[in-house]
């Protein structure tokens, strides 16, 4: 089956700023892919892309086998009832002139979906799945709570029933407890739904709450791709291994018990990014090589994971990361 | 090191339609703006229903009643003509008022589809900012004159000179909202749902950007005001007998030693009504401007 | 040194009202919670529950419009009885703050050392060359590599973990008892804020300063916690050790609060617990339990009378009407 997204070497330079530079993925039919990255990573641009929101650089973002990466806006406009994005902030992502009716209706209404009173039925519909009364229709975004305005988010993004959703750090800017009912609706509306999710964020745990497989993407490039049990259980490349190590596990007799891999330096700067591969001034493990040669994405191990690095054997065994080594500075 | 946890959400609600009302009610808990409210309404319902409150015809002469001081039959006395100052400066108000709401209006009229284009199109910036910089460099009154000679003085031409002065301020805060709700989370997001440029300026941004435009508007009706009495004194606005305040006390200098009062209460008429404007203007400003943090 | 001096910060009663355009609210609702010398106290609420708040009102850093009373005894000295000028002297030296944001807390246009010297010459009058040595020291201290370097460069020149970094530096330049840190990590990545924590921890070890950290992020609290109060509605609903807290929460907002984080140590099959409705916002303070509306165990004693912080069955304080038994399944 032609997977939902595919995305083939893609590249988008913002200027000198070399945000995404090279990234291939893919995302099956009805499938969860977490992407995970830090700040910088280039994750909520890759993010941008596939949704078309910024001109791509170039490469391939095909969505069910229709290549997008570079039609022009007008091509593009009836083919994006097939794929959206829902937004982190949930105070800029909603019109604050628009009701909550009129923002969820907006997508069907540009598509030329359905009569005035079917769309009606279908907000009030839409209303209902994401948990929300259908007296908000006439709301103001304004009248409603974080959560609430993000489950508006998710509803106009849903409306016209795509095949596709972006989710770029939808719960980043909640409370705990709201995170937890948006977290559970994204799970409960995919399964119902099926349609396939890219979900972007930077907190570990929700991805394991998630998603199926892993990506972990470090300054532009993809560095581990992985079944998400394997690459909690196991993670391989050493940025995933600090990543993980550093996410503290929210119970004290755990996360006092933990190794942690504490990474010396920032991340290098996306206009000038290191040699070789990307992760090593900062890899507490890293040898000459990694400071030359560019590892690529491989298979290794036998589940099929991909890693990017020097040190991970064909077979799956990775370096031993031991924790707090000072990595040289290598200037600022 | 305060901290504005607590003012975030207000200054939220300060963006959104709602809170238009509660805005309004923050600017009349302002004394000074709630003043200024009350005059200009005042102001504008005196130049609306000049016909029924002036006690004579703007233009009605009455020689043997020339040059006299205020008293109870001409409250504001009467010019040399002998007509009734204060049904005068009522009428004068019509013309003043005219010329502000008008000028303002053309001004948006062109400044705003302008603005949008130029925030929204990067290429076309360029050209538009050099339009806007051509306009400002040219002065006002030069424009004034000239249009003058083309057109004949007259409250059209003082409208069109001083609204066509106001361009570019409108261009400019349009332009600077435009680029800055461009890059709001629900253009994007719209943009996703489909939406062409037409409907992203028409919906998502436009109505966005009202509150800076009313905020500009405020100090550009004033502003229009005193324009219009500034050409009209220099005789390029409305032409005699048709009082404008800027008229009265032109055609009042030569006799202000004989009759003051010709030129004080036009005088304080202008000056009462753009300030108190301008107190309005200041506190809605304030209401509105979610970047004005109030403690 | 009379009894009880053993505690460095006591705050008893401590109630905050704000007057806003819709009326009263109650930021703070009679919290009490006190910390010992070299001690690390989380103050742990989600967003709105007076926890930031009740760290600015700890030295006067509220704004005009905020009604404070209580007592608050830091070292044997009541804190609102004092003078500003007196508060002034006690906020940097004695007690230092950290915020979120450390951008918009650094002067641009001044070189990092210009900073921290500044700090160093107003609060400890010292020269220029002392100053600056000590100021690489204090870089170095919070773990910036190649400090003289830094010391000649300007905030924008720092990456954000480097900011906070330096922000903690001119915090605890002057060797404070008691450093108050606001969401320190929170605009940080994951592999920022281990190093954050492993500063605070160091200051600890090093000079001896007490912590108190309020965050909304309970793998934090779980990182380097000893104490955690919980804080909701303005009030103090739990206080306990942090092992005991999350072996054993008591209160059923702490428990909601511990099953709607998704935890990879403990997997939760079927979804996260999620907590119905919403925090609310008070004028006064009710005779009720401000979590009754939103909590399954609530009942007529609970909407009625206001339960008073106590001892639960798990040997913590609890303000709760009826305190949960059941430990957290392992």
């Amino acid at each position: 089956m032609t997977p939902t997204l595919e995305i083939v070497d893609l590249v988008k330079h913002f200027g000198p700023v070399r945000a995404v530079d090279g990234v291939s993925l893919t995302v099956g039919v009805g499938e969860v892919v977490g992407l995970v990255g830090e700040s910088g990573s280039g994750k909520s641009t890759l993010g941008r892309c596939v949704t078309r929101l910024v001109p791509v650089t170039s490469g391939q973002v095909r969505i069910r086998g229709r290549d997008i990466a570079l039609l022009s806006r007008r091509a593009l406009r009836p083919l994006r009832r097939d794929f959206t994005i829902v937004f982190q902030d949930p105070s800029s992502s909603l019109n604050p002139r628009m009701t909550v009716g009129d923002i969820i209706a907006e997508p069907l209404r540009l598509h030329r979906l359905g009569s005035a009173a079917t769309r009606r039925a279908r907000v009030i519909d839409l209303l209902d799945q994401v948990g929300l009364p259908a007296d908000v229709v006439r709301r103001y975004p304004h009248e409603l709570s974080g959560g609430q305005r993000q489950r508006v988010s998710l509803a106009r993004a849903l409306s016209a029933s795509p095949s596709l959703l972006v989710a770029d750090e939808p719960t980043s800017a909640l409370d705990v407890s709201v995170q937890a009912s948006v977290l559970n609706l994204v799970g409960r509306l995919q399964r119902d739904l099926g349609f396939a999710c890219l979900f972007i964020t930077h907190d570990l745990a929700s991805v394991e709450f998630l998603a199926q497989r892993v990506a972990v993407m470090y300054l532009g490039l993809l560095v581990e791709i992985a079944d998400r049990a394997e690459l909690f259980a196991a993670p391989r490349h050493p940025y995933t291994q600090a990543l993980l190590s550093a996410a503290p596990i929210p119970d004290p007799a755990v996360q006092r018990a933990r190794r942690r891999i504490v990474l010396s330096g920032d991340v290098p700067s996306p206009v000038d990014p290191p040699p070789g591969c990307r992760f090593h001034t900062r890899c507490p493990v890293a040898v000459e090589r990694c400071a030359v040669d560019v590892p690529p994405l491989r298979p290794v191990g036998p589940a099929g994971a991909l890693v990017a690095c020097h040190l991970v054997d064909d077979d799956g065994t990775a370096p031993e990361v031991s924790a707090a080594m000072p990595a040289p500075s290598l200037g600022s | 090191m305060t901290v504005l946890e607590l003012t975030t959400a207000d200054t939220a609600a300060a963006a959104v339609p709602g809170s238009r009302r509660r805005a309004l009610r923050r600017v009349l808990r302002n004394p000074l703006a709630a003043v200024g409210l009350v005059v200009v309404v005042v102001a504008v319902l005196a130049a609306l229903l000049a016909d029924l409150v002036a006690p004579f015809p703007y233009d009605r002469t009455n020689f043997g009643a020339a040059l006299q001081p205020p008293s109870p039959a001409h409250w504001f006395g009467t010019d040399e003509l002998g007509r009734d100052q204060f049904s005068r400066v009522l009428f004068g108000l019509r013309a003043s008022v005219g010329v502000g709401v008008l000028s303002v209006a053309l001004s948006l009229a062109v400044g705003v589809p302008l603005g949008l284009l130029s925030g929204f199109y990067g290429w076309l910036d360029p050209v538009i900012s050099r339009l806007t910089d051509t306009l400002l460099a040219f002065p006002f009154l030069v424009l004034a004159v000239g249009l003058a000679a083309i057109l004949g003085p007259s409250l059209a031409t003082a409208t069109i000179a001083i609204g066509v002065a106001q361009i570019p301020a409108i261009i400019r805060v349009t332009r600077g909202e435009t680029l800055r709700l461009r890059g709001m989370d629900y253009v994007a997001a719209a943009v996703a749902g489909g939406a062409g440029d037409g409907v992203l300026l028409r919906r998502h941004i436009l109505p966005n950007a009202v509150n800076a435009l009313i905020v500009q508007a405020t100090v550009n009706v004033p502003a229009a005001i005193l324009g219009e009495a500034v050409l009209s004194f220099l005789g390029l606005g409305l032409r005699p007998p048709n009082p404008s305040l800027g008229g009265m006390l032109s055609s009042a200098e030569s006799l202000f030693r004989d009759g003051p009062w010709l030129v004080v209460f036009p005088g304080v008429a202008i000056v009462l009504l753009t300030l108190a404007l301008n107190l309005f203007g200041d506190g809605l400003r304030d209401a509105l401007d979610p970047r004005e943090v109030r403690r | 040194m009379k009894p009880g001096s053993d505690r460095l910060l006591d705050v008893e009663e401590l109630t905050v009202r704000f007057g806003t355009e819709d009326g009263a609210v109650l930021a703070v609702d009679a919290a009490s919670f006190a910390l010992g010398p070299g001690e690390v106290l989380a103050l742990v609420g989600e967003s709105g529950c007076g926890k930031s708040v009740t760290a600015l009102a700890l030295t006067g850093l509220l704004p005009r419009s905020a009604a404070v009373s209580g007592r608050i005894t830091f070292a044997g000295r009541n804190l609102p009885g004092l003078a500003e000028r007196e508060l002034r002297r006690i906020r940097g030296r004695d007690i230092a703050y950290v915020f979120q944001e450390p951008m918009t807390s650094l002067n641009p246009v001044l070189t990092v050392g210009r900073q921290i010297g500044e700090v160093l010459r107003r609060h400890q009058g010292m020269g220029g060359s002392a100053a600056r040595r000590r100021a690489a020291e204090l870089l170095e201290l919070v773990g910036i590599p190649l400090p003289h370097r830094r010391l000649g460069e300007y905030p924008h020149q720092l990456s954000g973990g480097m900011r906070q970094r330096v922000m903690i530096a001119m915090a605890v330049a002057c060797r404070p008892r008691l450093l108050v840190a606001d969401e320190p990590t929170t605009a940080l990545d994951v592999t920022v804020q281990a190093g954050i924590l492993d500063v605070l921890r160091t200051l600890r070890a090093e000079i001896g300063t007490a912590v108190l950290l309020i965050t909304h992020d309970l793998g934090v609290v779980a990182d380097i916690a000893e104490r955690v109060v919980v804080m909701y509605a303005g009030r103090t609903i739990e206080e306990a050790h942090a092992e005991a807290l999350f072996a054993r929460p008591s209160h059923p907002y702490t428990r909601g609060l511990l099953d709607a984080v998704p935890n990879p140590a403990r997997h939760a099959d079927g979804g996260l617990r999620e907590i119905p409705g919403r925090v609310p916002v008070l004028a006064t303070s009710p005779d009720a339990c401000t979590f009754a509306d939103r909590c399954g165990h609530a009942d007529g004693v609970c909407r009625t009378r206001r339960p008073a912080f106590a001892r639960g069955p798990a040997g913590h304080l609890v303000r709760c009407w009826h305190p949960l038994a059941v430990p957290v399944p392992p």
